[in-house]
């Protein structure tokens, strides 16, 4: 028997990159998986085939995160496919960088509302519709919730916020047996990173001296979700190959 | 496929037992290794053997100095492949807060709960494969005040200090190293103690998940830390103590 036979996994912002793998690994472990995607249809149905395909078991969920009760939507759509829900994965993040002095009120807003705002609000109606006796909330983070770095500094407070709302949530639903916790890459070759040069300069500065892929990242993830990681819970676990410091400073240096 | 071998200090009992089962279970040949203990080691190293596993014992007394160099060139001996897991669980935890902290006890904290493990590591790398990965037991108490183990934690505070600059050293020969940190954990006589009314009371008022843990909880991200799924995960220590409130 698979060791996530019988769970039903969320995986916001799951058509590409980190959350793709995630939801891969997920369903690979036999969970089955809810795709989350917040306008391209077409991306998520095409991981949920791949999933399909390998005998999986796939559906998909969409809808804009930072947007009025669609965090909430999103969550209850998900739990109405099979009625259940057990893991959450918090994946869906990202938004504009740049200075502080520099940020004008819809960039702050929007990235608060992707990065925090969405995660205590998915989090949230999670808590209250799954009677799951093995939950599990995982939420992906980032280096620069830990490591100071310019140009990131909403994000960063973003991540960092997340980060501390699953430590506190932790204790909320400990005693249901849920856990929350928190997963914080590195520097991972996605998408978002293709075709650039910078990411080559975060090799020196990571002890196994290459770049995260995604399926780094998901295996994390599909520990936290089986019974090994029952006992763990309001932490937030580094996956980074041990970098030093955040991509965000290396790239800073850089310019 | 090589046989791979996993080596844990103090794993006559409590997490050490637990995780020389675990990593059994995952295939791994594992050096059972105990200070006094000889017979729970033997049968730790029995029941692993009876369930179609390969283990062997060894002993050392790691409050003796001298301890490290000769048990790593021992293990180093029966690894001709390589050490592909080194578990540093071995540790003594008497009441060491500064006020009654004598220098003896002080100093037999010191050497089995840090100069060990830092010898330990250093006289095995040779015998590290590259892939390896190394994992501490390190402690709540490490980060948080509670206890009456002042010297105990400053040790442990050292641990968690040498996993992040042992990740970097060893990062480029491809060999993890970090750090589990549990809370109180079922282990010797505190098994007995925490089913008791105020022992469940205390052992689960400063925690999430409102149970005691067992072993088995702890040993089961060691096994994980070992395992190729951590294969991104170095440099860290991770808490496994079911949500401590401190």
């Amino acid at each position: 028997m698979k060791r996530l036979e019988g769970r039903i996994a969320l995986v916001t912002g799951s058509s590409r990159g980190i959350g793709a793998a995630i939801a891969r690994k997920l369903a690979s472990e036999g969970a089955r998986v809810v795709i989350h995607a917040r306008s391209q249809r077409d991306r998520a149905d095409a991981v949920a085939e791949v999933i399909r395909a390998a005998g999986g078991s796939a559906d998909v969920v969409m809808g804009d995160l930072a947007t009025g009760e669609t965090a909430l939507e999103v969550v209850r759509a998900a739990h109405a496919i099979h009625g259940a829900l057990d893991v959450l994965v918090l994946n869906a993040g990202g938004g504009k960088g740049g200075l502080a002095a520099d940020m004008p009120l819809e960039t702050v807003d929007a990235v608060l509302a992707l990065n925090l705002r969405a995660t205590i609000l998915a989090a949230s109606e999670f808590a209250r519709l799954t009677a799951s006796e093995a939950g599990r909330i995982v939420f992906i983070s980032s280096g620069m919730a830990t490591h100071p770095a310019p140009g990131v500094s909403i994000g960063a407070a973003a991540k960092a916020g997340a980060e501390a709302f699953m430590r506190s949530l932790a204790q909320e639903l400990g005693p249901r047996g849920i856990t929350c916790n928190s997963v914080a890459p590195g520097c991972t070759r996605t998408e978002m990173i293709a075709g650039q040069s910078w990411p080559d300069q975060v090799v020196p500065w990571t002890a196994l001296r290459r770049l995260g892929e995604p399926e780094d990242i998901a295996e994390v993830v599909g520990f936290l979700a089986s019974d090994e990681g029952r006992w763990i819970t309001g932490q937030t676990i580094a996956a980074n190959g041990g970098l030093v410091t955040t991509a965000a400073n290396i790239l800073a240096r850089a310019q | 496929m090589a046989i791979r071998t996993a080596f844990v200090t103090g794993s006559s009992q409590g997490i050490g037992a637990a995780t020389a089962r675990a990593l059994a279970a995952d295939g791994y040949r594992v050096i059972v290794h105990y200070g006094g203990n000889r017979d729970k080691a033997e049968a730790v190293v029995a029941e692993i053997r009876g369930g179609g596993g390969g283990a062997e014992l060894v002993s050392g007394d790691l409050s003796d100095p001298q301890t490290p160099a000769r048990l790593a060139a021992e293990v180093a001996a029966r690894c001709p492949d390589g050490l592909q897991a080194l578990v540093m669980n071995a540790a003594v935890m008497p009441p060491s807060d500064i006020g009654v902290c004598s220098e003896e006890t002080f100093d037999r904290i010191f050497t089995v709960n840090l100069r060990a493990p830092f010898f330990l590591l250093q006289a095995l790398s040779p015998t590290l494969a590259e892939g390896a990965s190394v994992v501490f037991v390190s402690s709540l108490t490490a980060r948080r005040v509670t206890g009456g183990v002042a010297a105990y934690a400053t040790m442990k505070g050292g641990i968690e200090t040498l996993v992040r600059r042992a990740a970097h050293e060893f990062g480029p020969r491809w060999i993890r190293v970090n750090a589990v940190a549990p809370g109180t954990t079922a282990t010797g006589p505190i098994a007995a103690w925490a089913e008791t009314p105020q022992g469940f009371e205390i052992t689960t008022r400063d925690q999430a998940l409102k149970r005691v843990a067992q072993p088995e909880d702890i040993a089961g991200p060691i096994a994980f830390l070992c395992s190729d799924a951590a294969r991104w995960i170095t440099g860290t220590v991770i808490p496994v103590d079911g949500g401590a409130l401190l």
